[in-house]
């Protein structure tokens, strides 16, 4: 495994089945194992020096939030693909350009390789949104 | 059962069959992988209504903080706290039946309240484009018929709406489209190769943020206009083709999702859109049609404008409708610290909104009324647990292209679990009883 290293993608939400089969039981580690992912390109992840199975951090204007790698989902070079969810609402930004959507497409996000750091449930996550 | 119309996605399959045995479900028929799991029993399903018993300054994410509570107490509960709010908004309403919904604007109009559906985290700027600039539509059912070219942009059913290509746009044989797949040319322009895109005769790649450029272009080949040799690194040559095939089809229809409307330029991106297909009209016959996500989130937005004259983001609070997307949705009001009640009805906010902005949950009274225990409840005061639309009680939704279509209830509810239609309306009652009452008092 190469040297790991911090590269700059641009973060877009996706749809994913796993996503869609888990809807049900979003407090249940099933769910984070299905959401609480992203796709990177082969290219990308020999670059950051990460596999299939482990952890990123991915940081953009709006937060910062740990997903794991998962191979197999249309990765492509440049993006970070994160199924839209809790993880993926971790780093989407107020930038709403007039609507009331929240900026979920398109951001630049800062992503590296997040060693012994593990995918916060949704709980932790709710935990870390303060008044 | 047979005829069973699915309640997950837009496209409200209504052609499952459904066995069950001592109102169990023990096999389902014809549904996508999705489907197959919406029918399937929840695993965090709870059966009894919950209080939150212990409050700080601000609510923590404990489950030990709630406390079972009777229905009726629930209702008292909820009511009261949405009738001392100054600022109570609605929120949710897209996997319900239209009938819990028209309970719902019911409610708004009783408490002055903000009433906003899941429109506003997904296609709500598709209808602002579409109060622009017009659309050409077309249900399903004609698409399937007539339809020889298929461009889905920003949008991956093989993930999201896993039937629909196999329904209704790609692969069935139509009227007029014998051949199924062979009669027709499908295209998918999106920002990567996705499972829709290996489908296709042909994908062509877009960079994020692009599509406003590439629409516009496209909208000046149709004109017959000079472009140059690249566009956004599109060749010219590849945008040329789409061109031609557009034009030379007999029916072409544009299905698109979330990679145009949550993309830079929102609602403009969509009008780029909707005006290509007004030059495109000049040439054949084409339509466009949103893929819309939950169930009847269709149906709310017919329910709301039936009601109030808009679709979604309906602000009552000045006893007459109003609307201004991006003021009166649900994220601006939350985020402003306007918004000091929310009741969430067949939706789960909490698992879309940014995290940023969730902190605002924690320190207003939520009221949450769901078949089953979400992201959502965990910030809840009140928890109310309803029957599952469309499974365990009956309704009406609306299909992605407006057609209604009566949803069947193959289970009962278990015991004590009302329909959220009847739980709204007790709820409505309840506070109409509460502003009764205080004339009396203050007397």
């Amino acid at each position: 495994m190469g040297r790991s290293k911090e590269l700059t993608l641009t973060l877009v939400t996706m749809r994913t089945v796993g996503q869609g089969t888990t809807i049900h039981k979003k407090l249940h580690a099933e769910y984070r194992e299905n959401v609480g992912i992203c796709s990177l390109a082969p290219s990308d992840m020999r670059s950051l020096g990460v596999a299939e199975g482990d952890t990123v951090r991915v940081t953009t204007d709006g937060g910062s939030v740990v997903v794991r790698v998962l191979a197999g989902l249309e990765g492509m070079k440049g993006l970070v693909s994160i199924p839209i969810g809790p993880w993926a609402s971790a780093v989407s930004t107020d930038a709403c350009e007039g609507s009331g959507l929240p900026g979920l497409k398109g951001l630049d996000a800062r992503v590296s390789r997040a060693l012994g750091e593990d995918v916060e449930s949704v709980r932790d996550l709710l935990r870390r949104a303060v008044p | 059962m047979k005829d069973v119309v699915c309640p997950y996605c837009g496209c409200l399959c209504d052609d499952i069959e459904v066995r069950t045995s001592e109102n169990t479900i023990e096999d389902v028929c014809n549904a996508c992988k999705v489907g197959d799991h919406a029918f399937s029993k929840p695993s965090s399903r709870e059966l009894v209504p919950r209080i939150r018993v212990k409050n700080g300054d601000f609510k923590e994410v404990r489950t030990d903080h709630f406390r079972d509570a009777t229905l009726d107490e629930s209702l008292k509960q909820a009511a009261m706290l949405l009738e001392k709010a100054e600022r109570p908004v609605l929120f949710g309403w897209s996997s319900t039946s239209t009938e819990t919904i028209c309970e719902g604007l019911d409610l708004a109009e009783e408490l002055g309240a903000l009433i906003d559906n899941c429109s506003s985290f997904c296609h709500g700027p598709s209808i602002q484009a579409v109060q622009e600039v017009g659309i050409s539509s077309a249900t399903l059912g004609e698409v399937l018929n007539h339809a020889d070219c298929v461009v889905y942009w920003g949008s991956n059913p093989a993930a999201s709406h896993d039937r629909h290509m196999s329904r209704y746009s790609v692969f069935p044989e139509g009227a007029f489209r014998k051949k199924g797949r062979d009669d027709r040319q499908v295209v998918v322009v999106d920002v990567r190769p996705t499972g829709t895109a290996e489908v296709a005769d042909r994908f062509i790649k877009v960079r994020p943020g692009s599509d406003y450029e590439v629409l516009c272009a496209l909208r000046m080949l149709i004109q017959g206009q000079d472009m140059p040799d690249s566009i956004d690194g599109i060749p010219l040559d590849e945008l040329r083709w789409l061109s031609d095939k557009l034009k030379d089809s007999e029916f072409c229809a544009f299905f698109f999702g979330l990679g145009l409307t949550t993309s830079t330029g929102r609602h403009r991106n969509v009008d780029a859109l909707l005006s290509l297909l007004r030059d495109l009209s000049e040439h054949t016959k084409a339509v466009v049609l949103p893929m819309r996500g939950h169930f009847n989130v269709t149906g709310a937005c017919e329910a709301f404008t039936w009601r109030t004259g808009y679709p979604f983001a309906v602000d009552l609070s000045r006893g007459h409708p109003r609307y201004n997307p991006g003021e009166t949705d649900l994220f601006p009001v939350l985020s402003s610290g306007e918004c000091d009640c929310l009741l969430v009805v067949a939706s789960d906010p909490a698992a879309h909104l940014p995290l940023k902005s969730l902190g605002a949950l924690r320190r207003i009274p939520v009221i949450v009324i769901d078949p089953v225990w979400n992201v959502t409840s965990e910030l809840a005061d009140v928890y109310i647990p309803c029957a599952f639309t469309g499974i365990e009680s009956e309704g009406t939704a609306y299909r992605m292209d407006g057609v209604p279509v009566r949803m069947r209830a193959p289970l009962e509810a278990p015991d004590g679990l009302l329909p959220d239609r009847e739980i709204v309306h007790r709820l409505r009652k309840e506070v109409a009883r509460l502003r009764e009452e205080e004339p009396v008092e203050d007397s």
